[in-house]
């Protein structure tokens, strides 16, 4: 697949979001500000990224020469986990100031990015491929979560019905944004790159 | 309704949500559920036992659930711990699954690896790992589990039969198709994350419920 | 992990509104568009027939028990204010008459339960109702979306349609989609040829030009097309009637039209593989939902910006995505989802704009 089919793929077609319907933090749900959506999209950014690097390392020379493919998931985990913790360790130390917004370990991301992992593994992309995409699944989720968050601010300041405030209202909303997005879909795909 | 019941309606309605797209027919749902119990359950075996090997915090901490992830401190182990026992029960699930039923295996795809960072496994972590008795421990991943499984397999009925006119419930077992022109919206990723958004409101109104009848009972 | 970003983000400024219009109330304002549609509906329901009188009854039908099941058993009663009746009408007017009744039913107790009720009922609701009721219509039965009632000249498909596949097909012919059209085959109607036959020779006879057949039928909406799409002067009238009235603001649909015309114009022609500047403007601005859904859909004060320069974007906002989604896109003919899509940008362009989000009390005045 070229670069761009990659980006759309994954940030549109596949989003983190609305297709896979991973990201989604409890207990509050959508993050409650722009900042905090968009420090979550690079968080994901950054952990498939280095996550797909990781696999593909495990998978090219210890999972499959080893026969050891029903490893998988474990070792995919870990190395998720371990990233998650190197990456907070790394923010501690050197960019502490971001901290707030930008968070690892989260556990809602930790999934996405095990779920964006697993689908590029699946789909057998190279190393530099595989960094695309994550890259690409990071901005899909920050823009999704944007506009979630925007219009979560939205309902927080009207009057909805006391049993559907919060959560559940946050996710019918992003159940019709799902459905809006499946404008995004394969044909659409093919005929922008196919020209 | 206060707000630890609140944080753990919200982490069951949002770790169904990956369940829920994958699972488009009732077998699916099925299998989604069994996956999650089996760990679940295994989990809820194994770590009293670990605990009493490793440190653990000795206090239960409320404030925490939707954290997973090792921060400094003594719940680290635990954690870790956790994490290791998860995806090592995933992975046999896998296994069997793919075993048993190759075919459903290979349509659930990646949403099976995915129970073990699921936030049902995970969250249930401070219940689980730190307090409590091993009985009290396995009563908490039962209920979860049993929360868990209705709550999909509900969801999932309703999406298969207004979405899709039928009940799968195996490859023998029959179709049978109800609607003639079924709202195939509702087996799409929207309509999982509406219909979670709903049974959310409805878990709400009925903790509220709940809460009320009891405040009713102790005047 | 608890967002410390949440309490401290002062991202809530309850200010008010400062272009209420304290003149207009809302119970008039939904009756007004209902009246402003109903001559586009009239010439819908003539050239369709019975069809499409049944679809729209039960798209009608269907809004109103839904808002009265969401509302008298909580002592509520929001009839009166007639968005459910508009919303109603509108989802009606998207759809092809041919399409099989549980769809606009559907489609109208989507748009009010789930779209418009379940976020607390008028005003509340960034998604506009029948936006949100016709795209799931267009999700649920794809393919009853696209039963069209033939017309008496034998024409079965939208010219919209029938351009595509054409142009898919290979056949590209120089000038414009109606020769396209012409050569392709597409029965146009004989008034479209007396008409047409007097212009032309009797007008524009000494300029030696002509209009190409069709041109009338395409102008004055004597084509195949969703229920109350078909109709441009008669759109235009009853949008007119609301621009003077107050009721709708003119930029987003001026912003909408102009940049989609732009795009359709200059890249229509590469993306169709043809060359730049070649694309057909008028014929895709006549074509489809998108006159419908511009002045009636896009323009809905609930869900669309609150300030000036907001509107303006979003209504730039909605011509790009209308054009690509028209030119790329397989959902419908592209307005219903980018509308969908808009509709989720609004509360980002409010806060860009404004850097506050307001309560329904400031949106419903427009």
């Amino acid at each position: 697949m070229s670069i761009a089919a990659i980006l759309v793929t994954f940030a549109l077609v596949d989003n983190v979001v609305l297709s896979l319907l991973l990201g989604v933090n409890p207990p509050q749900g959508v993050p409650g500000s722009l900042r905090r959506a968009l420090g979550l999209g690079a968080s994901l950014a950054t952990l498939a990224c280095l996550a797909s690097l990781g696999a593909w390392g495990a998978d090219t020379m210890a999972l499959v020469p080893l026969g050891l493919d029903f490893l998988r998931t474990p070792v995919y985990v870990f190395l998720i986990a371990g990233l998650a913790w190197l990456l907070r360790k790394a923010l501690q130390r050197f960019a502490p100031r971001l901290l707030p917004s930008v968070s690892f370990p989260e556990a809602a991301v930790n999934a996405a990015a095990l779920g964006v992992v697993l689908i590029i593994r699946h789909g057998s992309y190279t190393a530099a491929e595989g960094l695309v995409a994550g890259l690409a699944a990071g901005l899909g989720y920050a823009l999704v979560m944007a506009v979630l968050s925007a219009i979560r601010l939205r309902l927080e300041v009207e009057q909805v019905p006391r049993a559907m405030r919060g959560l559940p209202l946050q996710l019918v909303s992003a159940g019709l944004l799902a459905f809006a997005f499946l404008a995004f879909d394969r044909a659409f795909l093919a005929r922008v790159l196919g020209g | 309704m206060s707000a630890n019941r609140e944080r753990r309606s919200a982490i069951l309605v949002l770790s169904l949500l990956p369940a829920a797209v994958a699972s488009t027919r009732v077998i699916d749902a099925l299998f989604m559920a069994a996956g999650v119990v089996f760990v679940l359950m295994a989990m809820s075996l194994v770590l009293p036992l670990a605990r009493r090997f490793g440190r653990a915090a000795s206090e239960p901490s409320e404030a925490s659930t939707g954290e997973t992830l090792p921060r400094e401190g003594s719940h680290a182990a635990s954690l870790w711990g956790a994490l290791l026992l998860s995806s090592c029960f995933t992975a046999i699930y896998e296994l069997v699954l793919n075993a048993v039923a190759p075919a459903e295996s290979s349509r659930l795809g990646i949403y099976v690896p995915l129970i073990a960072v699921s936030f049902l496994t995970m969250g249930r972590l401070d219940a689980l790992g730190v307090s409590g008795t091993a009985r009290r421990v396995a009563v908490e991943a039962m209920r979860a589990g049993a929360a868990f499984s209705g709550l999909l397999v509900a969801v999932t009925l309703v999406r298969e039969v207004l979405g899709a006119g039928s009940i799968t419930l195996g490859a023998a077992v029959g179709r049978a198709p109800f609607f003639r022109d079924p709202a195939r919206a509702l087996g799409l990723a929207g309509g999982a994350l509406i219909c979670l958004g709903y049974a959310a409101g409805a878990l709400r109104l009925g903790g509220r419920r709940g809460a009320a009848k009891r405040k009713e009972d102790q005047r | 992990m608890s967002d410390p970003a949440q309490g401290g983000q002062a991202r809530l400024l309850l200010s008010p509104a400062p272009h209420i219009k304290a003149a207009s109330s809302t119970v008039g304002l939904a009756w007004l568009v209902v009246a402003s549609l109903l001559p586009a509906l009239a010439w819908g329901i003539a050239l369709f027939g019975i069809a499409a009188v049944r679809v729209c009854a039960v798209g009608l039908a269907a809004a109103v028990a839904a808002e009265a099941l969401t509302t008298v058993p909580f002592k509520r009663f929001t009839l009166g204010d007639g968005s459910a009746v508009l919303t109603g009408l509108i989802v009606g007017m998207f759809l092809p008459a041919g399409v099989s009744l549980v769809v606009p039913a559907a489609a109208s107790f989507f748009a009010i339960v789930v779209v418009k009720q379940t976020f607390g009922g008028l005003g509340r609701n960034w998604m506009n109702p029948a936006v949100g009721g016709v795209l799931f219509a267009l999700l649920s039965w794809n393919a009853s979306m696209a039963r069209w009632i033939p017309l008496a000249s034998g024409a079965a498909v939208p010219p919209l349609d029938a351009l595509r596949s054409a142009l898919a097909a290979g056949r590209s012919v120089p000038g414009g989609p109606l020769a396209v059209l012409n050569a392709a085959g597409y029965p146009f109607s004989g008034a479209d040829a007396s008409v047409l036959g007097w212009i032309n020779g009797h007008l524009l006879g000494f300029l030696h030009v002509g209009l190409p057949t069709g041109a009338f039928d395409v102008v004055s909406g004597m084509v195949v097309g969703p229920i109350g799409a078909v109709s441009a002067p008669l759109l235009l009238a009853g949008a007119a009637f609301l621009l003077a009235r107050g009721v709708i603001r003119w930029e987003i649909p001026v912003a909408y039209l102009a940049v989609f015309a732009v795009l359709a114009f200059a890249l229509g022609g590469p993306a169709t593989g043809r060359g730049w500047l070649t694309g057909e403007a008028l014929f895709q601005l006549l074509s489809g939902t998108l006159l419908l859904g511009a002045f009636f859909a896009a323009t809905d004060p609930v869900t669309s910006p609150l300030s000036r320069a907001g509107r303006w974007a979003y209504g730039t906002a909605l011509g790009i995505l209308t054009f690509v989604m028209r030119y790329f896109g397989s959902v419908g003919d592209g307005v219903v989802v980018s509308l969908a899509l808009g509709n989720a940008l609004v509360p980002l362009i409010d806060i860009a704009a404004l850097g506050a989000l307001a309560p329904s009390h400031a949106r419903k005045a427009g």
